[in-house]
């Protein structure tokens, strides 16, 4: 176990909960990835960070959020998190994880700075390497 | 006239008792008497009253007493003697007789037109002009109307009436005074012998002239009464007189009146003055009214011609409006026609936009469907690849052969599977972008190629260019339309042949002279039997197996999907065995 883990607590948000399992995983395997926790809907996920910005839960690191859910999408989740205290979530980066390879979540995702990254599923060890190449080493540097 | 015959009748009586000389007396007489009784034609003219004596006739010492005592004709008379007849002259009366022997002929010739009244004595009846005949004691005569009326001589009614109108009586008479002659002288004696006795009868009627006288004086006395007789009728004048003042005032009455009338008439005449001058003032209002209605007349007929140019032109307008206005019911009907048209284009416009609004919902909802049936359908493709995935890494020692190609074929499946739904996912958006730019054909082909390096290094491929030109389309389609027909031609070889692809474009012009670029991609690849020819063009129709040719078959449907959304057409010819050129065609 490392003690410095460039990503210390990941969020995972899917309605699907095999893609969870799955997905949990995947990120537990990699080596620069600590814990991981997933929800199976954005409104959980919303609760989860209002937990956490009180100190009652682990504030995340890393989200991984799924486009296409119910009762509320990933974009509806984007606009309620943006609500939130900035203080709280300026550290946390959102990574947009989906099926999706509809061009037009892809522009809509451009539009949006606070989203760092657009990745499609299946997440692998390859593009969690990637990502943290990308988006940590340069910090780290 | 009475008193004339009571003359001769008072000298015949004479005659008879006086002999020649009371015979020639009335001689003179008869001639004074013709004289007065007769009318000369110049009589006034002459101043006195002359008469001719033929012969040495002791008449005319009668002729010349007589004239002492008497006038003709309120003149005084004068008597002159002729010895012969052609010294007669300047008288008005010649007396000839008989016992002188003039030729009677030749004085009446002689005297023609001198206006002399010849008085003749003893010729033979109708001979003369006044022709006298002795008869006893006295004098008958003939007139002879003929000559006397040559003259122009008037003979007095008396005169004539006693005058002896036939030729046999003066015969008779002529021989009578022949006998009496005979006769009186022997009546001459007796009368001597009674002249005594004759004497004693005038002593009587002396006496009886006396008793005569004492009658004249009881005629006076007569006369006297009717002096008186006189006096009371001229007292009756003076009544007469009265009675004519009285009528002199009525007749003043009378005259008053007829002034009052005169006025009256005259104040008539003033007022038919007044009148006439109120009927000139109304002949003259008349008049200037006749003139007015003239120019009234005028001013009609000039607005009859006015109107009835009006009427011409109403007329005219009547036409033109009815023209008009069936013009306009033409054009009223045209554009209801229209109308009807249009609304029928409208309603048909509004049945296509709505068709095509709903084709676009549907599209839409296809897309939405195939975009929602990709991504949920992938999901769980991707779950179980990577699942499978976990599967191998964790437990491949646990897992015999058998198990692992099972997983191996699981994992290949779902590959493909997700191939596939992309393939459909990006057919369903073909042709949806709206993005048309100047695409450089040139730098599209050199994209590719880095794109494609890695396939066209370990096939080893060739790709020949021409000059491209820059035409006008979405650039992400257009990449993907020359990306398949590349990867067509570099992939359906024959093992050992290295692919040439060559790319070439031409510019060419429709029968609507619309020109159109005309591009062709050949290889020199396994070919197409001509029956695939339309077959290939479908989606997910393919002629090799997967094992021989991998691939979704979808590509050439893309390529005619993107080809038709550029209004363009796409073909191809093929020889098997030698090689495919496919073309297509974009609008320059």
């Amino acid at each position: 176990m490392q003690i410095n883990f460039p990503v210390d607590f990941t969020l995972l948000i899917d309605d699907d909960k095999v893609i969870n399992f799955y997905n949990e995983k995947i990120v537990n395997k990699h080596d620069d990835f600590n814990q991981v926790i997933s929800v199976n809907s954005a409104l959980k996920a919303l609760k989860y960070l209002e937990d956490a910005s009180k100190g009652l839960a682990i504030k995340p690191n890393l989200i991984f959020l799924d486009i296409n859910m119910p009762a509320m999408n990933g974009w509806e989740f984007i606009e309620e998190y943006n609500k939130l205290d900035t203080d709280f979530t300026s550290s946390i980066k959102i990574i947009l994880l989906t099926t999706s390879n509809n061009p037009d979540d892809y522009k809509r995702f451009k539009t949006i700075d606070l989203l760092e990254d657009f990745i499609n599923k299946p997440l692998s060890a390859s593009l969690l390497t990637n990502l943290i190449e990308s988006h940590y080493k340069q910090k780290t540097v | 006239m009475v008193c004339v015959l009571l003359c001769f009748y008072g000298l015949s009586i004479h005659a008879q008792t006086t002999n020649q000389q009371v015979k020639r007396l009335q001689r003179a007489i008869f001639v004074y008497n013709f004289a007065q009784q007769v009318g000369w034609p110049n009589q006034v003219d002459a101043t006195q009253f002359k008469i001719g004596v033929l012969g040495p006739d002791r008449a005319i010492i009668d002729f010349k007493s007589l004239a002492q005592k008497r006038n003709i004709n309120n003149k005084p008379v004068t008597v002159v003697n002729f010895n012969s007849v052609k010294d007669v002259k300047d008288v008005q009366l010649l007396y000839v007789n008989k016992s002188f022997n003039f030729d009677i002929n030749y004085i009446l010739n002689k005297i023609s037109g001198q206006n002399i009244l010849l008085v003749t004595e003893d010729y033979n009846y109708h001979t003369t002009m006044i022709n006298m005949v002795n008869v006893g004691d006295s004098f008958e005569y003939e007139i002879n109307n003929k000559t006397i009326d040559k003259e122009g001589f008037k003979i007095a009614n008396s005169l004539q009436q006693y005058a002896i109108s036939s030729s046999q009586k003066w015969k008779d008479l002529y021989q009578n005074s022949e006998a009496d002659l005979e006769a009186s002288k022997k009546i001459e004696a007796e009368q001597q012998e009674n002249l005594v006795t004759k004497d004693a009868e005038i002593l009587s009627q002396k006496q009886q002239i006396n008793t005569q006288e004492s009658k004249i004086d009881t005629i006076l006395n007569t006369v006297v009464t009717q002096d008186k007789w006189i006096e009371t009728l001229s007292n009756q004048s003076e009544l007469h007189k009265q009675r004519f003042e009285d009528k002199v005032k009525i007749e003043q009455d009378l005259e008053d009146n007829i002034k009052r009338q005169i006025e009256f008439i005259k104040s008539q005449d003033q007022n038919i003055i007044s009148r006439n001058l109120e009927i000139q003032k109304q002949h003259n209002f008349i008049q200037n009214q006749i003139a007015e209605i003239e120019t009234k007349e005028f001013i009609l007929k000039q607005k009859e011609s006015q109107l009835n140019t009006q009427k011409t032109i109403n007329i005219l307008l009547i036409t033109l409006i009815s023209l008009a206005v069936l013009g306009g019911i033409l054009i009223y009907r045209s554009y209801l026609s229209k109308k009807k048209l249009n609304k029928k284009l409208k309603d048909k416009n509004a049945a296509i936009q709505k068709q095509s609004l709903e084709l676009e919902i549907k599209n839409d909802e296809l897309e939405q469907f195939a975009y929602i049936a990709s991504h949920d359908l992938k999901e769980p493709l991707i779950t179980i690849t990577g699942l499978i995935d976990l599967l191998v890494e964790e437990y491949e020692d646990k897992l015999d052969d058998n198990g692992k190609m099972s997983l191996n074929f699981i994992s290949q499946s779902s590959a493909r599977m997700q191939k596939l739904i992309d393939a459909i996912l990006q057919y369903s958006r073909l042709g949806k972008s709206k993005n048309t730019t100047n695409i450089n054909c040139n730098s599209v082909i050199s994209i590719l190629k880095d794109d494609l390096k890695n396939v066209i290094d370990r096939t080893e491929s060739t790709i020949i260019t021409t000059d491209l030109p820059t035409i006008k389309g979405a650039e992400l389609e257009l990449r993907l339309l020359f990306q398949n027909l590349i990867s067509n031609g570099i992939k359906f070889t024959k093992k050992g042949v290295k692919p040439i692809i060559s790319i070439d474009c031409n510019l060419q012009s429709n029968v609507e002279s619309v020109d159109y670029w005309v591009f062709s991609i050949t290889d020199n690849g396994i070919g197409i039997p001509a029956k695939h020819k339309d077959r290939i063009f479908s989606i997910f129709q393919r002629l090799h197996s997967r094992d021989e040719y991998e691939g979704t078959g979808i590509g050439l449907a893309h390529c005619k999907k993107i080809v038709e959304a550029h209004s363009g057409r796409i073909w191809l010819d093929s020889e098997v065995g030698k090689g495919t050129t496919f073309y297509f065609t974009i609008p320059a």
